[in-house]
């Protein structure tokens, strides 16, 4: 069980990692402090991610004002699922160095640095810390199926919003080319300060607030269609070959705004089939959402969707199905929203993966 | 010098009972940070908030720290003290601190911070400094 949280841990830096760099500024912070309402995982472990707030943010930033958002991974009492005790405490900083683009997260539970990479694009940056956090997750447990698409799931639509609202901060120009205390170089591609903070402290804590400045557009993602996704909280999708040249698709939403129900029941959601070489094959509409009774009682709003797309003229070969809702595909925060899958020369649908 | 000094995980320090202690019992001001979720016992973000917004004499604003969040300020005397013990009381044998962010204060000097649960900010002012003489605590040794 250890192990499944660390990863759960990991998985949930890797999305706000991912969110971070990849999402240009669209949105407004949400209203609630706490943005992502406690979920649950696994062995009533619970994790909350709080909106954007000043305070002391780990050694780097030693000053206790600086904008960070923290990510907290507590484990439940069986009896009355308060918190009995905290896993993990992230603090996750975005900041500009000269003209790159960093992220910084510091654990403070175990005193540890978790990552601070920096980049000139953000692109290079979530691929660093994409690669960065799978190779550590996989190096804890290589033989631990896990899979991060659960919580990127739960967690997808708070994220953007969080990180998009999410302004970077720019340290001080005193920051010295210290040791660096973690030496794992796949994650801290930074100097790390020393255990001598001064120097850090010279400006004050509002004028470095004052020197931060708006993000610019960091990347290209579709138009969002804002009110929609807002309201969303889960997809799940089942990718299923019931019967020769069948490829069925349940497509599952929830979410727990009442609003939901408006934006969901006008939504009909777009796929496309894609062969080997990224040629589209073939499109379609899905039905019409239905709501259902919420299995476990997880959302008090949830809706199914299911389609079946004839595959008979399609060559044998390797396809990608990709599902379109809220007129924009959002792999990077719906990954199960696109789906890998071989069409055999039986006419059978094997080998689904994301 | 650094401005303040930071035990990083309260739950961890083997002296944090007797530091908050000390510092309860000096300091006679207090202001707390909630967000305007909803009443809600699962929130563990605002555990406390109803109770806090009751006490007598304390006044309530919106925290330029975050959107939509407010800070009650008060005065720290005994029902205040006995809530902030409640809850941060747990911490002391390896449990948790239910309350996400305080501060308080001799007069308008601010002696002890918590943020983000777990984390206590001990201003580096001669007055704290002495309270930590007098229990025996190094400050050096509090961010090892």
């Amino acid at each position: 069980m250890k192990v499944r949280k660390r990863k759960i841990i990991l998985s949930l830096l890797a999305v706000i990692l991912m969110f971070s760099l990849v999402a240009p500024n669209l949105t407004s912070a949400e209203s609630a402090g706490l943005l992502w309402k406690s979920k649950r995982f696994g062995d009533n472990l619970v994790v909350s991610i709080t909106n954007v707030h000043k305070g002391w943010a780990g050694p780097k930033f030693p000053r206790t004002t600086t904008p960070h958002v923290n990510v907290h991974v507590d484990k439940l009492n069986s009896y009355n699922n308060r918190v009995a005790k905290e896993i993990a405490n992230y603090h996750v900083v975005k900041y500009k160095k000269q003209n790159k683009s960093c992220i910084y997260i510091y654990e403070s539970k175990k005193k540890k640095t978790v990552m601070d990479q920096c980049a000139t694009s953000w692109n290079t940056l979530v691929s660093k810390a994409t690669s960065a956090m799978k190779s550590f997750a996989q190096a804890i447990s290589p033989n631990d199926n896990f899979t991060l698409i659960a919580v990127f799931s739960a967690a997808a639509v708070t994220l953007y919003k969080l990180i998009t609202s999410f302004i970077p901060v720019y340290p001080s120009d005193a920051i010295p080319d210290g040791e660096i205390v973690y030496t794992e170089a796949d994650f801290i591609t930074e100097a790390q300060p020393s255990n001598d903070l001064t120097g850090y402290i010279e400006e004050t804590a509002d004028g470095l607030y004052d020197s931060i400045q708006e993000d610019v557009p960091i990347a290209e993602l579709p138009t969002l269609t804002e009110t929609s996704i807002d309201n969303v909280e889960n997809i799940n999708t089942l990718y299923v070959s019931p019967a020769n040249d069948t490829l069925k698709v349940t497509l599952d939403v929830g979410g727990n705004n009442s609003d939901l129900d408006l934006d969901i029941l006008n939504e009909v959601p777009r796929y496309t089939v894609e062969n080997s070489v990224g040629t589209i094959v073939k499109t379609g509409t899905m039905g019409t959402f239905i709501r259902r009774l919420s299995v476990n009682n997880t959302y008090e709003y949830e809706y199914r969707n299911t389609v079946s797309i004839s595959t008979s003229g399609l060559p044998a070969g390797d396809y990608r199905i990709k599902i379109y809702m809220f007129k924009s595909i959002f792999p990077e925060i719906f990954p199960e929203l696109t789906q890998q899958f071989y069409i055999n020369t039986n006419r059978t649908i094997t080998n689904f993966s994301s | 010098m650094k401005d303040v000094i930071v035990i990083h995980d309260i739950t961890s320090e083997s002296e944090w009972k007797n530091i908050f202690e000390v510092c309860i019992n000096h300091c006679n001001k207090f202001d707390i940070i909630f967000t305007e979720d909803k009443l809600d016992e699962d929130n563990r973000f605002i555990t406390g908030k109803k109770e806090f917004k009751n006490l007598r004499n304390v006044t309530i604003k919106p925290w330029d720290g975050m959107d939509n969040s407010i800070i009650i300020s008060g005065s720290l005397d005994s029902e205040a003290r006995k809530l902030i013990y409640k809850y941060t009381s747990p911490s002391f044998e390896g449990g948790v601190n239910d309350l996400w962010h305080y501060n308080i204060y001799k007069d308008d000097i601010l002696f002890l911070g918590i943020q983000d649960f777990s984390v206590c900010l001990l201003e580096n002012h001669a007055g704290v400094l002495e309270l930590l003489k007098d229990i025996g605590v190094d400050p050096q040794t509090l961010e090892d």
